[in-house]
Formats: structure tokens, sequence, C-alpha cells
């Protein structure tokens, strides 16, 4: 009785095999397949085989990016806040994309990217679902700058054979260089001292072959 | 631009009516103190002041568009 109650909202739909389930469950609910969940109840062959098979599943419509709590605080957000932007999500690996635009995005970027990491920092605090934020191919830039900066230091630690020290760097930003440097032969990346920002240190290794002979 | 603040610091804390903010106005600047319960403070500050300076770069941006300079001020509601 209780079990019943608690699934009471989600419908059953028959078939002889899934598929006719679930494409039952599509009309029924108005629904693409991609837009509904649902598990199956019972699978059986029927005595005798007279009727042949039957499935049972019951299904339900995913919620829409629309009533996540990122996209809810937006709405609420920018509906306050005196910047001219507009946004659309997109959800892909369980992770959710705010990609902005509108008239004022280039205060989105300025400093860095400054309030566009600000309000990602916000939303991350309250979304279950981890949010990146981009507007304008902003992460694009920003990562395609940081790898040609850890080449270059790369190229400078190959030609002098000494050392070089990246500067504070955050951790989404000494990935990027960590697989960047590690992908040439011959060098290494360590993260130096503690905190949300680090340096990297780039140094040379001796490959297998120099340290055997 | 107290909504704001109040709307943002809601949304993060596990105390929401307990949330207060009051504006003082002064001439060039307006100063924001936001109130919330002692339990609550960390989540408004955040790990090294990440959330707070988060929301104070949203108040500096929103300033920057109506050409004014709002301070922020966290207060441990007693």
């Amino acid at each position: 009785m209780e079990k019943n109650e608690k699934n009471n909202t989600h419908q059953e739909f028959k078939g002889r095999n899934l598929e006719e389930a679930i494409s039952h469950a599509e009309h029924v609910l108005k629904r693409p397949r991609s837009q509904l969940n649902y598990e199956i109840v019972t699978e059986k062959t029927k005595l005798f085989g007279i009727k042949g098979k039957e499935i049972v599943i019951r299904a339900w419509p995913k919620k829409s990016l629309e009533d996540s709590p990122a996209a809810q605080f937006l709405n609420r957000f920018l509906e306050i806040f005196p910047l001219e932007l507009n946004y659309y999500l997109k959800e892909r690996n369980e992770m959710l994309f705010v990609i902005f635009d509108g008239q004022d995005k280039h205060l989105l970027l300025r400093k860095d990217g400054a309030l566009l990491l600000a309000i990602q920092h916000i939303l991350n605090k309250i979304s279950e679902a981890k949010v990146q934020i981009d507007c304008d191919f902003f992460k694009k830039r920003k990562e395609r700058e940081i790898r040609e900066r850890a080449k270059q230091t790369a190229r400078i630690v190959q030609e002098t054979g000494r050392e070089e020290i990246m500067d504070y760097m955050n951790p989404y930003e000494r990935r990027i260089v960590h697989l960047t440097v590690n992908q040439i032969p011959g060098l290494a990346t360590e993260s130096l001292g503690e905190g949300f920002l680090k340096q990297i240190r780039v140094y040379q290794v001796k490959s297998s072959e120099e340290i055997s002979g | 631009m107290k909504e704001l603040v109040e709307m943002i610091a809601k949304s993060l804390v596990d105390n929401p009516d307990k949330v207060q903010v009051s504006q003082l106005e002064g001439e060039q600047t307006t100063i924001l103190e936001l109130k919330v319960a002692p339990e609550d403070l960390g989540k408004v500050i955040g790990k090294q002041g990440r959330t707070a300076r988060a929301i104070r770069v949203i108040l500096g941006a929103a300033g920057m568009k109506l050409k004014r300079r709002f301070n922020l001020e966290i207060i441990e509601k007693t």
C-alpha cells in the first residue's frame, strides 16, 4: 500500500516487449524517450505462450533543466542584477553548462573573467551538479592561452636545463599546465605551496636511458 | 542592491529566515550589512573567503553599471 502511494505519480505501461512498452509511454506522456526515465516492473512469459511475453514498465518525465536549482537561482538573480544578461543551459556528462550572452556580457569577462567565475562559484555552492559558465568562448580562449604559456615555459626549461616557476594559478589552470608539460618527454611538473592558488615548478627529468646508462 | 545580497545569501545558507540585510547610504558608497545565523557564517564566507569575495565581485559589477560603490560587511547575528 505504502509503496503504491509512493509511486503513484509514475504511471505503468505494458507491452509485448520493452520497445512496445516505451513507445506506449512516449505516446501517453507525450514526451520522446530521451526525456523519460523508466524502470521495469515485471517481465514474464505468459502461460502456454498463448499471448507470448508481457512486460510492464513504470515511466515518468525527466526533470527539465529549467527546474534545476541552478536555473531557478539564475532566473531570480538576473531579475534583480542590474546587468543585461541572458543565458541558456546545457547538460553533458552530469555537468551543467551555463552560456551567457547579452548586452553587458563584456562586464562578465573583465579582469580575467572575475564576474563569470564569481557567479560560477555561487552556482556551484547551490547546485548538486557541477556547473561551468562560459561566455564568448572565454574558457576555450583561456585554455589556449595557458597551454601556450606552459609550452613556452617548457621550451625555456629545455633550452637552459634549469627549472622554471610558473605564476600562481587555480586548480583548473594548473591541470592544463600539468597535462601540457607532461606530454613533452624529459619534462615534469610539480605544484608548490598550499591553498587554492599554487605555483608550478617545471623541471627536467633524466630519461630512463640516461639513468640505466 | 539589498535585495540582491539577500537573495544570494538566502540561497547559500541553511537558515534563510535568519538572513538580514541592511543598507547604509553614504555619499558615494553604499554599505550593505549582511547578518546571518552563526552556524551559517562559514557558508557565506567560504573557504579562504572565496564565497564572500564572489559576492563582492558581483556587487562590484553591479556598482559599475549603476555607477556607485557597494561595500559588503558580513556580521554574525547574535
